[in-house]
């Protein structure tokens, strides 16, 4: 494989809570990963496991607590001015609910004119690239002057992609770009996702919850739980043969869209919920909820081990401490 | 039925005319707006629809074109005391045609003056104030909320200390002690300034040469200005506070948008229609608050016809011989605040784009 | 009545219409829509967004609200004394003594369906003292076996909790408790899990399908997850744009899809099983609902549309036996 674009490394994230002196929420805690050139990279995980804030981190949205962040082996946390703002050209981000992530004031064209106002790109006129940039992202000339109010879920969607791609970035963190939509706007938009990334060699970070999605959008997955990352990996054979006992649950409690096969098919209900991020179990965070727990499980954490090359699970039935 | 749709229509024909105006000006303006303008013709339809909004749009109508002509209509100088003349002038009682002539319709006050003539220029006086302690004290206060809630940490904290301080202090108090210190400095101040005294004289419709009253009613509004920001500053943080976690703000800042921008582009616009409710409601309440003070004896003095002095002179009296005058004024200031209160209502349905899409639509549609 | 319900019916619907008239014009949010559910069965009424399921469900026990209007149609439903009514026509008592009782929901979003000034324990009670003359103590009791039921742990202490102390999956299986306190004949759970996270939803779909057995009652599930549906449901209900185009058992419909849109819906789904290369997506959007297309609602993104699809609407039709479908492919004309 090629070069990292972006490698985050011990990435810590913590958040004070209100009220609260000394509690903490540990959101990210000590993420390292590589996201390579071309690729996409999932980050499967419940509500609550730091998937967002993650995403946001890279971005510079949050402010990380310790760690760096290299884009093109550049560490941009410190960055500022000028340099901030060429990485914000070139990082983009697409939210999960394009109802709010569309400031609903401004209409289409006002939204759009922003980044590249900003950034100075000099056009001579506006108007008719935005026309041909909207078709690109399969929107007609029409919606330009709209609210977003006036766009059905998906059409917004669209808007918002178009927003991110617009100043050619090299690297877009979606997060959740389709939850909030319908099955059959959700598939036109994953198809368009793939193809913007085939015409612009665009490399994305794909958060979701939905692990059908992330399958069938990136070459590795990364499973978090309450603020690590569990196990990462190439998305088949995490998909066929997933080894962390908590993504074994998560890719159970999938509803399987056949009939026949899920209801045959033999199913671990998951016992019990995560528990909450400001005191996390110590040990292995997943051990109060895993049916194979030691008792290792409970004092020590297991390291990110590779069980093959550029495969890792932290999990003390792979690793040997 | 028909007056939903008179008014409708009527504001239809206003939106249209404007875009008339834009598209001459700047070619291109209505296409590239159809949807601004579809909207305000929605909100047009929604206020129609109310019909105390209606009621109350038309008593401002009134009320707005009262004090703006009013001085001019008013037939008698409030500087001329006709007692002087004829002593059966004070305090005369209503005079109706039938059975009485020769005297003004609804009375005089004590110094013989026609009261509906004089309450022209209390029409200006009131409504002017009103504005003025209204449209100063918001974005002040507008100003500090953005910025304390969108900031957060120490400068919210300190901003919001500073505006429960301005709350917990009592304005009434704040306006007696600027009574007695401020007045005599702005009259040294405007008899040093003739041009800004002649402007300001004559936007409350006053003689050039009432420095003494002048100063007595602007200490009244820099004291009003004090207490009336800090109401706005929360109100403003408040909504700013649950804005600021959109995630197109949060895209503004990916897009690399200076705070500066983000504030004015993508925050103010989504707090703003909560605040000019706010400010239509604020509009009554001013002109009450003015006028209690000068009726406590703080803002202008004879023979300045403000609403609340004159009241409060028709004390001396009541209710023998002052009962008209006291239910004169005091209609009309009920007037002028229910009109505000009324619009307000309704502008609180119009400006939010939820309630406005459920009001019902049958006619025409 | 012109119609009765036949055997094992609980609730017969004939030709539904709401209507929400706005500025924008008149929303034919759902179009005379037909629809039956039986004793003990787990119905799945699914569509995207906008397409009436809701509305549909709502207007079951008049919950429609302002600008919106029954305009037309009957349901009729079976009342645990085997009274049959019209719950479309029945005084306003009638339905509100039904409603929550007879007939309850579980909403989609378990924290406003929750009042935060109220303990768990307390919405149980209400529920129940509304209906019913019975002691507060007593259901009290009750309350915390309804707890125990829905799986909560320590219901003892869980029933003195508000809802800001209990988790998102807490807090459904909260209101799936409140809705169970009547015993009710009929259970309506519009997009129950949607808010949840997988694992908590796998627990909420188990617990739904036990307690619908241990119950017997009949459940409407709303829902546009079709995983879910082949999870959980017996027969399946097909909506788009305010009609319904498709009935079938859960499997038939799955193998044998007949309409188009379902063909096409069922493609679009990514299934984590299979390996796939290209998703396939239905071109186009959901028609405005003010001023649907004449004809077919679906024509306009239909791949095998044909004249008479534009032109005239089709009907309901039985193909095989339980399966029905509103299409002129399967019309002989």
């Amino acid at each position: 494989m090629s070069s990292p674009l972006l490698e985050v490394l011990d990435l810590k994230v913590y958040f004070r809570v209100r009220g609260s002196l000394f509690a903490k929420v540990k959101a990210v805690d000590n993420v390292s990963l590589k996201v390579f050139k071309g690729e996409t990279l999932g980050i499967v995980g419940e509500s609550g496991c730091g998937k967002t804030t993650l995403g946001k981190t890279i971005l510079l949205l949050n402010k990380p607590t310790s760690g760096k962040i290299l884009f093109e082996g550049l560490d941009v946390v410190k960055l500022k001015g000028r340099k901030l703002l060429e990485f914000r050209r070139n990082a983009q981000m697409v939210f999960q609910d394009p109802h709010t992530s569309l400031n609903p004031r401004m209409t289409i064209a006002e939204t759009l004119l922003e980044p590249l106002r900003e950034h100075k790109v000099q056009l001579n006129d506006y108007e008719e690239y935005l026309i041909k940039e909207m078709e690109s992202v399969g929107l007609g000339s029409e919606h330009l002057y709209r609210y977003p109010h006036e766009l059905s879920g998906g059409q917004k969607q669209r808007v918002a992609i178009l927003r991110a791609i617009i100043l050619r970035p090299k690297l877009i963190v979606l997060d959740e770009p389709t939850s909030a939509l319908d099955v059959s706007v959700q598939a036109q938009i994953l198809e368009l996702l793939r193809d913007l990334q085939r015409n612009h060699n665009l490399t994305y970070v794909f958060i979701s919850h939905d692990i059908s999605v992330v399958k069938y959008m990136s070459n590795r997955i990364a499973v978090m739980y309450l603020g690590k990352i569990v196990e990462i990996g190439n998305s088949q054979k995490l998909y066929e043969k997933p080894l962390h006992p908590y993504s074994v649950m998560l890719l159970s409690s999938i509803p399987i869209p056949d009939p026949l096969v899920s209801r045959s098919r033999k199913k671990v209900i998951p016992q019990g919920e995560p528990p909450s991020p400001i005191n996390p179990p110590p040990g292995c965070r997943f051990h109060p909820r895993c049916p194979y727990t030691m008792d290792i499980c409970k004092t020590k954490e297991p390291p990110l081990t590779e069980v093959e090359p550029g495969y890792y699970v932290a999990c003390w039935l792979y690793a040997h401490g | 039925m028909s007056i939903v749709k008179a008014v409708y229509e009527a504001l239809v024909k206003v939106i249209n005319f404007y875009v008339l105006v834009r598209d001459k000006l700047s070619p291109g303006w209505s296409t590239k707006n159809s949807s601004r303008v579809k909207e305000w013709k929605l909100m047009a339809y929604a206020f129609s629809k109310s019909k105390i909004g209606v009621l109350g749009g038309m008593i401002v109508f009134v009320v707005t074109l009262l004090a703006i002509i009013g001085p001019l209509l008013a037939w008698e100088p409030y500087w001329e005391y006709k007692v002087v003349e004829d002593p059966e002038l004070w305090y005369h009682p209503p005079c109706i045609p039938p059975w009485c002539s020769g005297y003004p319709l609804l009375g005089t006050d004590e110094w013989g003056r026609d009261i509906i003539s004089l309450s022209f220029y209390g029409f200006r006086i009131s409504f002017v104030i009103s504005l003025f302690v209204v449209f100063l004290g918001a974005p002040l206060g507008i100003l500090l909320g953005l910025v304390a809630g969108y900031k957060g940490g120490l400068i919210d904290e300190v901003i919001m200390r500073l505006t429960d301080i301005f709350i917990a202090f009592p304005g009434l108090i704040l306006a007696i002690a600027f009574a007695s210190v401020f007045p005599q400095r702005i009259r040294a101040f405007l008899e040093a300034n003739t041009l800004l005294r002649d402007f300001l004289s004559f936007i409350f419709g006053l003689r050039p040469n009432e420095y003494a009253q002048l100063a007595a009613i602007l200490s009244v509004w820099v004291a009003m200005v004090i207490v009336w920001w800090p109401g706005y500053a929360r109100i403003v943080r408040g909504s700013v506070l649950s804005v600021r976690e959109q995630p197109f703000i949060e895209a503004a800042k990916l897009v690399g948008l200076p705070t500066r921008k983000i504030l004015i582009k993508h925050v103010l616009p989504n707090v703003l229609s909560p605040i000019l409710v706010m400010m239509t409601f604020d509009l009554a309440t001013a002109t009450l608050f003015a006028a209690a003070l000068s009726f406590l004896g703080l803002g202008p003095q004879e023979p300045v016809p403000e609403l609340g002095y004159l009241i409060s002179k028709a004390g001396n009296f009541f209710p023998e011989r002052t009962a008209h005058i006291v239910l004169y004024y005091g209609t009309i200031l009920l007037v002028i605040a229910l009109g505000w209160n009324l619009l307000g209502d309704a502008l609180r349905d119009v400006l939010d784009p939820r309630t406005r899409r459920s009001i019902e639509f049958r006619e025409g549609g | 009545m012109a119609e009765s319900l036949q055997d094992g019916q609980v609730l017969k619907v004939r030709d539904l219409e709401v209507k929400f008239y706005t500025y924008a014009g008149v929303v034919n949010a759902v179009s005379r829509i037909s629809f039956e559910v039986y004793e003990g069965e787990v119905v799945a009424l699914v569509g995207e967004t906008g397409c009436g399921k809701t509305v549909t469900t709502r207007a079951l026990t008049r919950l429609i609200e302002h600008p919106g209007r029954i305009e037309n149609g009957s349901a009729l439903f079976k009342r645990r004394n085997n009274e049959v009514v019209d719950l479309l026509k029945v005084p306003e008592e009638v339905i509100r003594d039904i409603r929550g009782n007879e007939i309850a929901y579980v909403f989609q979003d378990p924290t406003s369906a929750l009042d935060p000034l109220y303990t768990v324990g307390t919405h149980i009670v209400e529920t129940v003292t509304n209906h019913r003359k019975v002691k507060a103590k007593e259901v009290l009791r009750d309350a915390i076996r309804l707890l125990k039921e829905v799986v909560i742990p320590s219901p003892e202490l869980r029933v003195k909790n508000y809802p800001h102390e209990l988790s998102g999956g807490m807090r459904q299986r909260a209101v799936i408790a409140t809705s169970l306190s009547n015993s009710p004949k009929l259970l309506i759970a519009d997009e129950p899990t949607t808010n949840l996270d997988v694992t908590i939803q796998a627990q909420i779909l188990e617990l739904l399908k036990n307690l619908q057995a241990k119950y017997k009652m009949s459940l409407i599930l709303i829902t546009h997850n079709l995983g879910i549906v082949a999870e959980i449901s017996d027969r399946v209900y097909i909506m788009y744009a305010g009609k319904i185009v498709e009935e079938a058992l859960t499997t038939d419909l799955y193998y044998k899809p007949l309409h188009p849109y379902t063909q096409l819906l069922l493609r679009s789904v990514p299934n984590p099983l299979k390996r796939i290369e290209k998703l396939e997506s239905i071109p186009g959007v959901v028609p405005s609902l003010i001023n649907p297309p004449p004809g077919c609602r679906f024509y306009p993104r239909c791949p095998y549309a044909t004249d008479v699809c534009r032109r005239e609407e089709p009907s309901m039709i039985e193909v095989e036996p339980r399966h029905r479908v509103a299409c002129w492919l399967y019309l002989k004309r």
